[in-house]
C-alpha cells in the first residue's frame, strides 16, 4: 500500500467512523425538541428531563448551531445542561467566553455555568467580571453571587474598581448585606 | 343494478344517501338540506359548519364500516376509510388514534387576509418622561376610549366598590358588546393560594345580569362547553383585570343579534372571592375585603368586516434606538410580519410609534425575569415595567434585550409574555397592560427567505409580537401542550384542535393525559402531530398555537378574527 492509499484509508476510515458515530436522528424526536425549543411558555426541567438521551445530540447540535437564533440556542443549551450536563460544560465554558457569540447567549452560558460546571464555573465566572458586555458582567456577577460566599467576595473584590453604576457594584452591594447577615455561610 | 355492499352499509348505517352505478357514491355528511333519518347534525368544535352523525358510546357502538371515536365534544359514529379518500362529501380520512383511518371534519380554513392601502406608518415617539420608580406601582387609571367619529361606544366609569357590591349600568340601543375592566386599589391581595399552586387573583364580573336576566355567572358557566359559554373568563393578572364580551363562539352569535338595552348590573368579584364556591383551600376564600374601581366601556355597529389598529412599541435596550428603528430593515420586516398576521383577523395595523425609555429603566428592565409566579405579583419586575406605557388607544409592546424563565432550566429565555388576556385595553399604564417581547433574535435576518423561517430574526419576533398582540386582544391558545382536548378551554369551534390521543404516533398515545394511567409527566402534542389537516389534529400552523415551529403560519380563525376586532382598541375600518 502506497502512502497516498494509506492516507485514503485513514480519510475513508475517519469518514466511516465520523458516520458510524452520528447516528440518524429520529425525525419523531427531531419534531418534539424542535417543538420544545419553540414553546411560548418556559418549558420544566421534569418536561425535558422527559425525553430520552438520544435528545441530547440534537439540543448539542441547535446549541452549537451558528445558524440558528440566539434565543433558540439558548434555550437548547440550557436543556441540554439538564438532559446531559457533561455535553454542556464544554459548549458553556466556551461559549460564556466567546466574545463573538450573541450576548443573550453568553449570558444564559453564564447562568448555567454554576449548575453545569460545578466548583471550576468560579475560575469562568471571575473573569467575566470585567467583560466589555454590560449584561455579561451582570449575570457573571449574580451566577457568582448566588454560589456562595466564596463567589460573593470575588465580586465584592472586583466591584472595588468599578463605578456604583456597574452592575457588578449593584450586586457586589446585595452581597456585602448577605455576608453581614450571615458570615459563616459558604457554600 | 347491484348496490355495492360498501356502498349500501356506509349510505345506510351512515349516511342515508343514495348510490348510483357501480362506484360507491358516499354521499354528503354536510347537513344541508338536511340529515338522514337516524342522524343529527351536529355542530360545533368537533365539525364547525355542521356535519350530520350520529352519537355513540362503547358500550353502544356504530353500524357496520363505521367506528365510534372520542372527540373533544363527544363520541360519534364516524366512516372508517382505508386512505385518502374514500368519505363522504365534507368529510376527509385522517388519523384517530386506535380508531385507526375514519372520516374526519377537514380542519376549518383560516380567514382570508384583508388587503390593507399601506404598510403602517412607523415613527419616533422619543424618549418617555418618567420619573424613577421606587416601590411597587399598582396605578388606577383612566380609560383613553375616545368615541371620536365614528362613535363606537362610551365610557361609564361605575366608581370604586367593594367586592359583593352590585353595580347598575345602562347600555344603549344598538349596543354589541362590552368590556369590564376593573382596577384594585393597592391594599388588595394579589395572590391566591389554590390547589397547591398560586394564581393572581384577577378580579371579575360576576354575575352579570340584563334586561333578561342572568347574562353570566362565573360558577355555573362551567357547565357548558366553553364556546357554549357567554364569557370564557381565566384568573391571568393580578388585582387589575378585564373581561371583554363576545369571546366565544355563543357570545359572537349574541353580538351579532345586539344586546338587550336597558338596565345591566354586574357584582364586583375576584378569584379569592369566588373561591368560597370553588373551595380553593385559601384562608381567605370568599372574602369581600377587595376594593376595585370599575368601567364599562360599550361597544356599537355590530362586528366589523374590518378594523384598524395602533401600536407603541418601548425599546427597553442597551442597543436599540427609537431613532435607529424606524428605518431599520430588520424592524421593517418584523413590521410587515405583524401587519400580515394580524391582517388575517381583519386588521390594517395603521401607526406604530418607537419610544425610547430613561437610562434608569434600560438599566433595570432591559433583562426581565418572567414566571407564572411573577405573573401573579403585581411588584414583579415584569409587571412593573408594564407601568410605563403612556395613555393612548394602541397595544404597548415593551422589547427586551433578554427574557430570563426562573423556575426554568438555568439559561432559559423566553420570547415573550402577555399581561393578561385581553390585555386591559385603553387603560395604558396598569400592571396588566400590555406584552414584552424578547428582541435578542430581531438581528439575526442570514436565514430570511420568502417564507416565515424559526431561522428569521425578524420573522420571529414579528410573529411572536403579533401572537402577544393576539393575547392583548382576547384570544387564548386554541391548544395547550397536553392537547387533551379543545374543548377544555377553546371557546372557539372554528379554530383547529388537537386531541392527544388520536394525533400522536400509537407509541405515545398510552401517555396522553385523557388516557387511562397516564404518566406523571404526559404526552405533549407537537406541531407536527397537529398538522394533519383534519380539525381533530390541526392548528400547528395558527398564530395562537402554543408554539412557534416552522409549521407557523400565523392564520387566525374567522370567529378569532371577530373577537380581535370587538376589541375596544379595534377601530372599525
Amino acid at each position: 500500500m502506497s502512502a497516498r492509499q494509506a492516507a485514503l484509508c485513514v480519510v475513508a476510515a475517519l469518514v466511516v467512523g465520523g458516520a458510524a458515530r452520528a447516528a440518524p436522528v429520529d425525525p419523531g424526536l427531531k419534531a418534539r425538541v424542535d417543538g420544545l425549543l419553540g414553546s411560548y411558555r418556559a418549558v420544566t426541567v421534569a418536561e425535558w428531563r422527559s425525553l430520552p438521551a438520544e435528545a441530547a445530540p440534537v439540543l448539542e447540535a441547535v446549541a452549537r448551531d451558528r445558524t440558528a437564533l440566539p434565543t433558540w440556542r439558548a434555550r437548547a443549551l440550557a436543556a441540554l445542561g439538564v438532559v446531559q450536563p457533561a455535553a454542556a460544560a464544554p459548549l458553556v465554558r466556551g461559549l460564556a467566553t466567546d466574545v463573538t457569540a450573541p450576548v443573550v447567549l453568553r449570558s444564559a452560558a453564564v447562568d448555567g455555568a454554576p449548575g453545569v460546571l460545578g466548583a471550576e464555573a468560579r475560575g469562568v465566572l471571575v473573569p467575566l467580571l470585567r467583560d466589555r458586555e454590560a449584561a455579561v458582567r451582570l449575570r457573571s456577577a449574580r451566577a457568582l453571587a448566588g454560589s456562595g460566599a466564596a463567589g460573593c467576595r470575588a465580586v465584592i473584590a472586583e466591584a472595588r474598581s468599578r463605578p456604583v453604576s456597574d452592575p457588578v457594584a449593584r450586586t457586589a452591594a446585595s452581597c456585602e448585606a448577605r455576608l453581614r447577615e450571615n458570615p459563616a455561610r459558604d457554600r | 343494478m347491484r348496490i355495492p355492499l360498501s356502498c349500501f352499509l356506509v349510505s345506510l348505517a351512515v349516511l342515508g344517501t343514495a348510490c348510483s352505478g357501480d362506484v360507491a357514491d358516499l354521499g354528503s355528511a354536510t347537513c344541508s338540506p338536511g340529515c338522514a333519518s337516524g342522524l343529527t347534525c351536529v355542530d360545533n368544535a368537533d365539525f364547525p359548519g355542521g356535519v350530520c352523525t350520529a352519537s355513540c358510546s362503547q358500550s353502544s357502538g356504530c353500524a357496520s364500516g363505521s367506528t365510534c371515536v372520542q372527540l373533544s365534544t363527544g363520541e360519534y359514529c364516524l366512516p372508517s376509510c382505508a386512505s385518502g379518500n374514500g368519505c363522504p362529501t365534507g368529510l376527509v380520512c385522517g388519523t384517530a388514534g386506535s380508531a385507526g383511518q375514519v372520516c374526519l371534519a377537514p380542519a376549518a380554513a383560516p380567514a382570508t387576509a384583508v388587503s390593507c392601502p399601506n404598510q403602517p406608518a412607523a415613527s419616533n415617539g422619543g424618549t418617555i418622561d418618567v420619573t424613577e420608580m421606587t416601590g411597587c406601582l399598582q396605578p388606577i387609571v383612566q380609560s383613553t376610549y375616545a368615541p371620536a367619529p365614528p362613535a363606537i361606544g362610551s365610557t361609564l366609569a361605575l366608581g370604586d366598590h367593594s367586592v359583593g357590591e352590585t353595580v347598575q349600568f345602562q347600555l344603549p340601543a344598538g349596543t354589541t358588546g362590552f368590556t369590564v375592566v376593573s382596577q384594585g386599589q393597592s391594599t388588595n391581595v394579589g395572590q391566591v393560594h389554590a390547589f397547591g399552586s398560586v394564581f393572581p387573583n384577577s378580579p371579575l364580573p360576576t354575575p352579570i345580569t340584563g334586561p333578561g336576566g342572568t347574562f353570566f355567572d362565573y360558577p355555573t358557566s362551567f357547565d357548558r362547553a366553553p364556546s357554549d359559554r357567554t364569557l370564557t373568563w381565566s384568573p391571568i393578572s393580578p388585582v387589575t383585570a378585564a373581561v371583554t364580551f363576545p369571546n366565544g363562539t355563543a357570545g359572537l352569535k349574541t353580538a351579532a343579534q345586539g344586546l338587550t338595552p336597558g338596565n345591566w348590573s354586574l357584582t364586583v368579584s375576584d378569584l379569592l372571592h369566588e373561591c368560597a364556591a370553588l373551595g380553593c383551600g385559601d384562608p381567605g376564600d370568599g372574602s369581600t375585603a377587595n376594593r376595585y374601581d370599575v368601567t364599562v366601556l360599550t361597544r356599537s355597529g355590530g362586528i366589523p368586516d374590518r378594523g384598524a389598529l395602533d401600536l407603541a412599541i418601548y425599546l427597553v435596550s442597551g442597543s436599540l434606538t427609537a431613532a435607529s428603528a424606524t428605518n431599520d430593515p430588520n424592524f421593517r420586516r418584523m413590521l410587515e410580519r405583524i401587519s400580515a398576521d394580524l391582517a388575517r383577523a381583519g386588521i390594517c395595523v395603521q401607526s406604530v410609534t418607537y419610544y425610547d425609555v430613561p437610562a434608569w429603566a434600560r438599566s433595570r428592565w432591559s433583562s426581565v425575569p418572567v414566571s407564572d409566579d411573577l405573573a401573579a405579583d403585581p411588584c414583579s419586575e415584569y409587571r412593573q415595567l408594564l407601568t410605563l406605557a403612556r395613555p393612548g388607544n394602541v397595544v404597548s409592546l415593551f422589547f427586551v434585550d433578554d427574557i430570563t424563565s426562573p423556575g426554568a432550566p438555568i439559561g432559559t429565555r423566553l420570547v415573550g409574555y402577555d399581561g393578561a388576556i385581553p390585555g386591559v385595553s385603553t387603560f395604558n399604564g396598569t400592571t396588566a397592560g400590555g406584552a414584552i417581547v424578547s428582541s435578542a433574535d430581531l438581528s439575526g435576518a442570514s436565514g430570511c427567505g420568502n417564507d416565515f423561517s424559526t431561522r428569521c430574526g425578524p420573522d420571529v419576533v414579528g410573529e411572536t409580537a403579533a401572537h402577544e398582540v393576539g393575547h392583548a386582544l382576547g384570544l387564548f391558545h386554541p391548544t395547550e401542550a397536553l392537547g387533551a382536548s379543545g374543548e377544555d378551554f377553546d371557546p372557539l369551534t372554528d379554530t383547529p384542535q388537537c386531541l392527544c390521543a388520536l394525533c400522536v404516533s400509537a407509541a405515545a398515545r398510552g401517555g396522553c393525559a385523557d388516557q387511562q394511567n397516564a404518566p406523571a409527566q404526559p404526552t405533549q402534542v407537537d406541531g407536527s402531530d397537529c398538522a394533519q389537516g383534519t380539525q381533530s389534529c390541526g392548528g400547528a400552523d395558527y398564530l395562537m398555537f402554543w408554539q412557534l415551529t416552522d409549521l407557523s403560519r400565523g392564520n387566525l380563525s374567522p370567529q378569532e378574527g371577530q373577537v380581535m376586532r370587538l376589541n375596544p382598541l379595534v377601530r372599525p375600518l
